[in-house]
């Protein structure tokens, strides 16, 4: 086997890729020059800037962990097509270079919102827009055939015995995920082609003199991104409840109803999509109540994270518990975005077709739910499996840093906007938005401060090897990919025990064996 | 201790207490769930069209417009040459399941020169359409879905050809078939999209 074929080489490489799309994304939305203290705020959800930042830095960086975390998890070799997988990466960074570029080569892509409407004539051609259309299309696909290979290895080459019902909590995220994504993305895909074909050869889809349906796009549009960035939230969520348990010495808490509320996350994943799209009329409402149900599973989630962080440790654990550790600080960090996005989320929902879509308050929820709880989670999940994929601890002092500096402008950026959006919600008396939008650009300078610390946190220690040296099981972690050395051999595992629960680390005599024979 | 590796554990070794051995699963089964995943992939892609299709079709006045006559003749060589297709794929995957790669290489090289055919009848159906992209929506669509499908055909027609002469070099034992069944989902897959295609752009052309 290749390095290039090596699932976790590939997943360092799509990490990397994102850190540095995390760093374009933000850089993009800094107010600067004539912006700087102007009404900038962050623009929709899927403005340009807003483009780089789901699709250059929170894809990648759950198809990044996916792709190096979940065979281990499930005891797998190896995934199942790995040349397809080292394809697909490529694919993918062809597809990012020109979504990055995009804005770089033409300032019409700037203005561009998806969310509202799709660009037509002169428009939607050009350098500008022809980047943005064929790398965002290069990206769904490169992540479509990403998210089958690791759906297959998960599914087909775990190790016997484990059933799904024992799957750790990240494998099952993922299983759930990435099935939203395989069925959601190819809409994106699809929509994408059809406006391509309108700018470029003059097709009649979304627009024209003979009819077409200016309508039907940004609906397409949404049916796609509404599932897809919410896979990313179900991943997050998954990686939390992975983490906390390990640092607070106990099993989760309900794993069964964990699971099942991100099963059921990725049913509802589809139920909110027409939310945002006005031109729905009365049929929004319906689609808004689905919205408002998705979030009933992550508070599920979240308040059994928080049962398990309030126990008592296990008496069998043999390691004190430490909550104060850099992976556990972003969860808990964490849950202070994921509470703002869903109380933000139930606002938006409730006001389906009230004016909380227009004006701030609809693209700061975003923002919180799909950008701000997959951005913290990363830095968790990064921490964590770091010294598994490459033998190094992340700096400690540097990421606590970042995640202060992701987690404070997170709050400073969003906070501000949901408060003016909140006045028009509510009809009240008008804010001045001025102070208020100033206090958000310096939420932004913030999260630009964080994301690059992130960035060269990461690249440092993957790439240049600072950060202490890890050893099989730095943390007491509770399953597979912790019973292998750091980092793992080309073919994984030597040896795999026999599978009993979702927790095999925890269970005789597995223990005693492995460690003999990864010592 | 023995680092050996085996194929997929029997029951008795998955038992909980049961021995720590070293485990290679079969990824053999994983080809077709692959497959069957990115076809799955495929039909949503499809579906998004036909979404887009049927909403311009509902809000146009004539559907297809005035002076775009709809033939039937090509449609119909080309959903019966890819059921045809379909046959041969099929046998191909039967004789691959007996351990008879001959025929094998027979059914895909059948399938494949099927497949030619139908990627002809659509050219043509494309080049002799009378209309272009840009004419009116009805001529966006028709472009559209008749070079999703001719995309497909053209993908997987070389594949084919590939088994089949991995067939004669002995490539697929009865114990390997997986590359064998993927192809042959694929081209069935295939065939499911154009009858999907043909209902839309001429079963269900007309306004009622």
């Amino acid at each position: 086997m290749t390095a290039l074929s090596d699932h976790k080489t590939i997943g360092k490489l799509f990490m990397a890729l994102a850190a540095m799309g995390l760093v374009v994304g933000i850089a993009l939305n800094l107010p600067v020059g004539p912006q700087a203290g102007s009404a900038r705020g962050f623009q929709g959800l899927f403005s340009a800037s807003g483009i780089i930042l789901m699709f250059v830095f929170v894809l990648p960086t759950w198809l990044g962990i996916a792709s190096a975390v979940g065979p281990l998890q499930v005891g797998a070799r190896r995934v199942a097509f790995p040349r397809a997988h080292s394809f697909g990466f490529g694919l993918f960074a062809a597809g990012a270079a020109m979504v990055v570029a995009a804005p770089l080569v033409s300032d019409d892509v700037r203005t561009w919102n998806l969310g509202v409407a799709m660009p037509s004539g002169a428009e939607a051609s050009g350098p500008g827009p022809d980047l943005l259309i064929l790398g965002l299309i290069l990206v769904a696909v490169a992540a479509v055939a990403t998210m089958v290979n690791i759906l297959t290895t998960l599914l087909q080459l775990r190790t016997p015995a484990m059933a799904l019902r024992r799957m750790p909590m990240f494998a099952w995220s993922t299983v759930v995920s990435s099935s939203v994504m395989v069925l959601a993305l190819p809409v994106l895909i699809a929509t994408l082609v059809m406006l391509f074909i309108d700018s470029h050869y003059g097709g009649q889809t979304f627009g024209g003199d003979e009819g077409g349906n200016p309508l039907m796009g940004p609906r397409l549009f949404w049916f796609g991104v509404t599932p897809f960035a919410w896979s990313l939230v179900i991943a997050s969520l998954g990686a939390m409840a992975e983490i906390v348990p390990v640092f607070a010495r106990r099993a989760l808490v309900s794993p069964a109803r964990s699971a099942g509320a991100l099963g059921a996350l990725g049913v509802l994943a589809f139920a909110g999509w027409g939310a945002e799209v006005t031109s729905l009329g009365s049929a929004r409402v319906l689609l808004a109540l689905g919205a408002l149900a998705a979030l009933a599973p992550v508070a599920s989630v979240v308040l059994n994270l928080l049962a398990t962080i309030g126990g008592e440790a296990s008496k069998e654990s043999s390691q004190p518990r430490d909550l104060k550790a850099m992976p556990v600080l972003a969860v808990l960090g964490g849950l202070t975005v994921v509470g703002l996005a869903l109380l933000a989320g139930a606002v938006a929902a409730l006001n389906a077709t009230g004016p909380s879509r227009a004006g701030y308050f609809g693209p700061a929820t975003h923002h919180l739910l799909y950008f701000g709880i997959p951005t913290v989670a990363s830095v968790a999940a990064t921490h964590y499996w770091a010294p598994k994929l490459w033998g190094r601890h992340l700096n400690d002092s540097v990421g606590k840093l970042s995640l202060a500096a992701l987690i404070g402008g997170l709050h400073v950026t969003f906070l501000p906007l949901l408060v003016l959006g909140f006045s028009e919600v509510t009809g009240g008396a008008a804010i001045e938005p001025g102070p208020l939008l100033g206090i958000s650009n310096l939420g932004t300078y913030l999260l630009g401060l964080g994301a690059v610390l992130f960035a060269v946190n990461l690249l440092t220690s993957a790439v240049a090897g600072w950060g202490r040296q890890a050893g099989v099981d730095p943390w007491g972690g509770h399953t597979l990919e912790w019973a292998t050395t750091s980092p793992p051999p080309p073919h994984n595992f030597d040896l795999i025990p026999a599978i009993v629960s979702a927790t095999p680390l925890l269970d005789p005599p597995a223990v005693a064996e492995l460690e003999a024979a990864n010592s | 201790m023995s680092t050996a590796t085996r194929s997929r554990a029997t029951p008795a070794e998955a038992e909980p207490g049961g021995p720590v051995v070293a485990v290679l699963p079969s990824g053999d089964r994983a080809m077709s769930v692959g497959t069957m995943l990115l076809v799955a992939a495929d039909f949503v892609v499809l579906g998004a069209i036909l979404a887009a299709y049927f909403s311009v079709k509902g809000s146009s006045q004539a559907w297809p417009p005035e002076g775009v006559e709809v033939g039937t003749y090509i449609p119909t060589v080309v959903t019966i040459t890819a059921v045809l297709g379909s046959f041969a794929a099929q046998w191909a995957l039967y004789a691959a399941r007996r351990n008879d790669q001959r025929n094998v290489a027979i059914g895909f090289s059948l399938a494949a020169f099927f497949g030619l055919a139908v990627a002809n009848a659509e050219w043509s159906a494309l080049t002799e359409a009378g209309f272009g992209v840009a004419s009116h929506p009805y001529g966006t669509f028709y472009f559209l879905l008749f070079g999703y499908h001719l995309v497909h055909v053209l993908a997987i027609v070389p594949l084919m050809g590939l088994v089949a002469g991995r067939a004669v070099a002995g490539h697929f034992p009865a114990s390997r078939v997986g590359g064998v069944r993927a192809t042959a989902i694929a081209w069935h897959a295939s065939t499911g999209l154009w009858y999907l295609i043909v209902t839309a752009l001429f079963l269900l052309s007309r306004h009622a």
